[in-house]
């Protein structure tokens, strides 16, 4: 907290926050829908498919 | 439009999109935070609180900018039915929540030392606050409805009366007395910002849009495979798919 008061002034604290929780969320975000894209392609090899087979959007094929 | 309108068509072109477009929001993050940090000046009034701006302003203007991309997929949905519209629309909703968490957040942040409030019941900061909670029910509604088809059209028309919440946000600040500052880019007559906190805030502008740009192509291709997946489950219980996917 020194350190940032040394850099960013008084409210230094304020502003580390602020990116901190910012990089947290969106960070966070990103972090999920890597996983969830994964896990889906995951089940859907294991279902036997692939994901660029020829589907119009509801699932059925095309 | 209508060319990558076929899902496995749109998956081979996000494909194709989605790492080049996660290296350039990376770089230009980088860029952006460095501008933010050790190029642009502390403002002669706030100090070094002034630099918040750079995380709050971006994340409020997309914000926006999500519902109203949500809603024309709304239309899309209700007047064009577009495959990939109810797609795009689910996909990008926790995106624009996201968003409008840390556009209160931040502020929250900026206010205390700028205004000596965590938060007040003005205008702009309610109308945000009702944006993030229309957020949170359009992804409560989703999951609510198992059909996608029906869960799409409730999501849609929800969509479409929420947007009257976006111009209330953006002109809170003119319509009402509020504690939070008016416009000083959007608006007539040119932004109002000094040009040396002007580019460090555009930068990070378009690292937020290639951040958007990159999570909704990822989520979009990940809510098709569910579907897909959905669809087989059905298929192996025997169960008609007519009525859902």
């Amino acid at each position: 907290m020194t350190t940032l008061t040394g850099w960013l002034g008084p409210h230094g604290g304020y502003v580390a926050a602020s990116y901190l929780v910012a990089g947290l969320m969106l960070g966070g975000l990103a972090l999920a829908s890597a996983f969830g894209y994964r896990s889906a392609r995951a089940r859907l090899a294991a279902a036997g498919e692939t994901e660029t087979a020829q589907t119009d959007g509801t699932g059925g094929p095309r | 439009m209508y060319q990558i309108a076929n899902p496995a068509r749109f998956t081979r072109v996000a494909s194709a999109l989605i790492m080049p477009l996660a290296v350039l929001t990376a770089g230009v993050f980088a860029l952006g935070l460095y501008q933010a940090f050790f190029v642009a000046p502390a403002d002669y009034q706030q100090g070094e609180t002034v630099r918040i701006m750079f995380v709050h302003v971006p994340a409020a203007w997309f914000a926006l900018g999500c519902w109203v991309m949500m809603s024309a997929s709304a239309v899309g949905t209700l007047a064009f039915r577009h495959p990939l519209a109810d797609v795009a629309q689910k996909a990008a909703a926790p995106i624009g929540a996201c968003f409008t968490a840390v556009c209160l957040i931040s502020g929250s942040f900026w206010g205390k030392p700028t205004w000596g409030t965590w938060w007040i019941w003005d205008a702009r900061l309610t109308s945000v606050l009702v944006l993030f909670l229309m957020y949170l029910g359009v992804i409560a509604l989703w999951r609510a409805i198992e059909d996608p088809q029906r869960a799409a059209r409730a999501v849609a028309i929800l969509t479409l009366v929420g947007a009257i919440n976006v111009p209330i946000v953006k002109f809170s600040v003119d319509w009402w007395n509020s504690l939070h500052q008016p416009a000083s880019i959007l608006r007539s007559g040119g932004p109002a910002i000094h040009p040396s906190i002007l580019q460090p805030l555009l930068i990070m502008a378009l690292a937020y849009l290639l951040l958007f740009l990159t999570l909704l192509l990822v989520r979009m291709r990940t809510e098709l495979m569910e579907r897909r997946l959905r669809r087989l489950a059905r298929l192996a219980a025997g169960e008609p798919l007519l009525a859902a996917a």
